[in-house]
């Protein structure tokens, strides 16, 4: 990225570029606090906390609560440390879902979530779905859709039906920087067949 | 995952191990040693991405949410709305008609009078004009307008219309002449003819999406029409009829009234094409309401905030107000 960035082609973005401040991911993850889940490897994680920096090339997720194993009645305060590192159109709604990966986490009192590395059994039991046990799906508000419509017109004197303009649309890559998420979309014409419309 | 975002990655994970493990002396140098080679890349872009001007641009505006789109895309997108709007269209003109009148004027021994009024006019009955969009021009124009400039084809196309005439003899010529009406039945001819129709797209930012509105306040097409030959000399027969001494003749010319119809045709007649045919679209990236988090929806309240062009790119951003919901 820095490279690109001396070379003056860090935005070389060919079609769309969406920006999203780490702000409104922070807020959004905030909103749905806290949550919870087994996580796997007998892990048992409550999130209540949820902050973001997006620099860099990271967009660091950072979640802290408490994780404990099976039914202890104590466990450790804890932070997982996530970065979204893919950005995805849906196929079906064209909303951006982001994609989270596991950095790492971090525990205030290893001892309370047992022996054997409990830290690293519990990292990996995240990143082995048990992330997506905790925060299943993070969507941006931002929909690109696969279609230019056109609206119909129904009046006395003129009838025209509705017409789309098909699209392709493709997440292509993501930036980090400046406390912000950069989307790279692609979006084309794709050939359609005509309709003829009628007019008096 | 770039060189600078490795290197942030691995400093994270240095970090968590170096808290989660006792601080052994490798461990110690090698984060000092990430962070000096952080610190280095982290300077040397922030000094290279603040030159950007499309990074300058991007920062410009307040928002959570920033919508850049490239001229090109926008030009092509609403280039086709635009075509589409005419293109293939089928113009119905049994409500259009061409009139003309006139007086008609004679050098009498009392001088110039008036010998009476003509009245021509035609009904288009079953003609109609089949439109064809060409590749229109589309520009962007600072601070939110798209001009387009769009070739619209006329294509040949044959109908039964019908030819009212109207004589009505005045002063001197009313003690001579009577006054007559023929309606004769005709062939027409939409000519093929091209014609450029102008306007543009006002670019609008409501929060939720980009609309492209059309203006296009000159929608008048002139449509050049022609007579069958047998239709022509249907006509020509009609007036000759009226060229006798005891009807017009002595006041009229079947000629000149002929060449007033071919004048008529040939100027074409004013069509205007209907309002609702430009559609205002939305681009195809918009905000949403709500979004789903961890399989809760999350309302959002969405404000525009900007909207303009510079660095041939339309730069839209949106404050997003997450609406949240008390904790349980």
């Amino acid at each position: 990225m820095t490279a690109e960035a001396e070379k003056g082609t860090l935005l070389n973005f060919k079609d769309v570029l969406i920006v999203v401040d780490q702000a409104l991911v922070q807020d959004l993850l905030r909103a749905v606090t806290p949550m919870d889940a087994d996580v796997g490897n007998g892990f048992h994680v409550r999130i209540d906390q949820a902050d973001t920096a997006f620099g860099d090339g990271v967009a660091l997720v950072r979640m802290s609560g408490t994780a404990r194993v099976d039914d202890a009645p104590v466990g450790a305060e804890v932070t997982v440390f996530g970065a979204i590192d893919a950005v995805q159109i849906d196929p079906r709604s064209g909303v951006l879902r982001c994609g989270i990966s596991i950095l790492g986490v971090e525990a205030q009192d290893a001892k309370a979530l047992g022996r054997n590395d409990p830290v690293g059994r519990l990292t990996e039991a995240l990143a082995h779905g048990g992330l997506s046990l905790l925060l299943d799906g993070l969507e941006i508000p931002v929909r690109v859709e696969d279609r230019l419509s056109i609206p119909a017109v129904a009046s006395k004197r003129l009838q025209i039906g509705a017409e789309d303009l098909p699209l392709t649309v493709s997440a292509q890559q993501i930036k980090v920087f400046g406390g912000k998420l950069w989307v790279f979309i692609d979006v084309s014409l794709a050939p359609h067949p005509s309709v003829a419309g009628e007019t008096s | 995952m770039t060189p600078a975002s490795r290197c942030a990655a691995a400093l994270i994970a240095s970090m968590l191990a170096g808290c989660a493990a006792s601080r052994d002396r490798d461990t110690a140098a090698r984060i000092e040693t990430l962070k000096a080679s952080y610190s280095e890349l982290h300077q040397r872009f922030e000094r290279a991405a603040d030159k950007e001007p499309l990074v300058a641009s991007a920062f410009a505006d307040r928002g959570e949410v920033i919508l850049a789109i490239r001229s090109g895309l926008i030009e092509e997108l609403v280039g086709n709305v635009a075509a589409s709007y005419l293109d293939r269209v089928t113009v119905d003109l049994k409500e259009f008609g061409a009139h003309a009148n006139g007086k008609m004027h004679k050098k009498t021994f009392l001088g110039r009078v008036t010998v009476g009024k003509w009245n021509l006019s035609v009904d288009l009955g079953s003609m109609a004009g089949h439109l064809r969009a060409g590749q229109p021009q589309v520009s962007l124009r600072p601070p939110n307008l798209l001009d387009v400039d769009l070739p619209v084809g006329i294509e040949e196309a044959h109908g039964d219309a019908t030819l009212h005439f109207e004589w009505d003899s005045s002063g001197v010529a009313n003690v001579v002449c009577n006054d007559f009406k023929s309606t004769l039945a005709i062939e027409g001819r939409v000519l093929p003819q091209q014609h450029r129709l102008k306007g543009a797209f006002e670019l609008g930012n409501t929060g939720e999406s980009l609309t492209a509105a059309p203006m296009f306040p000159e929608r008048r097409l002139l449509l050049r029409l022609d007579l069958s030959p047998s239709s022509w000399a249907k006509v020509k027969e009609a007036l000759g009829s009226q060229d006798t001494l005891g009807k017009c003749g002595m006041f009229m010319d079947a000629d000149d009234g002929l060449a007033r119809l071919r004048d008529l045709a040939a100027n074409g007649i004013s069509v205007r094409l209907p309002d609702s045919i430009f559609r205002t679209v939305h681009l195809p990236a918009r905000l949403q309401e709500s979004v789903m988090v961890n399989k809760r929806p999350v309302g959002l309240g969405l404000t525009a905030e900007s909207l303009r062009i510079d660095t041939a790119t339309l730069w839209s951003s949106v404050s997003v107000q997450v609406q949240t919901r008390p904790k349980p």
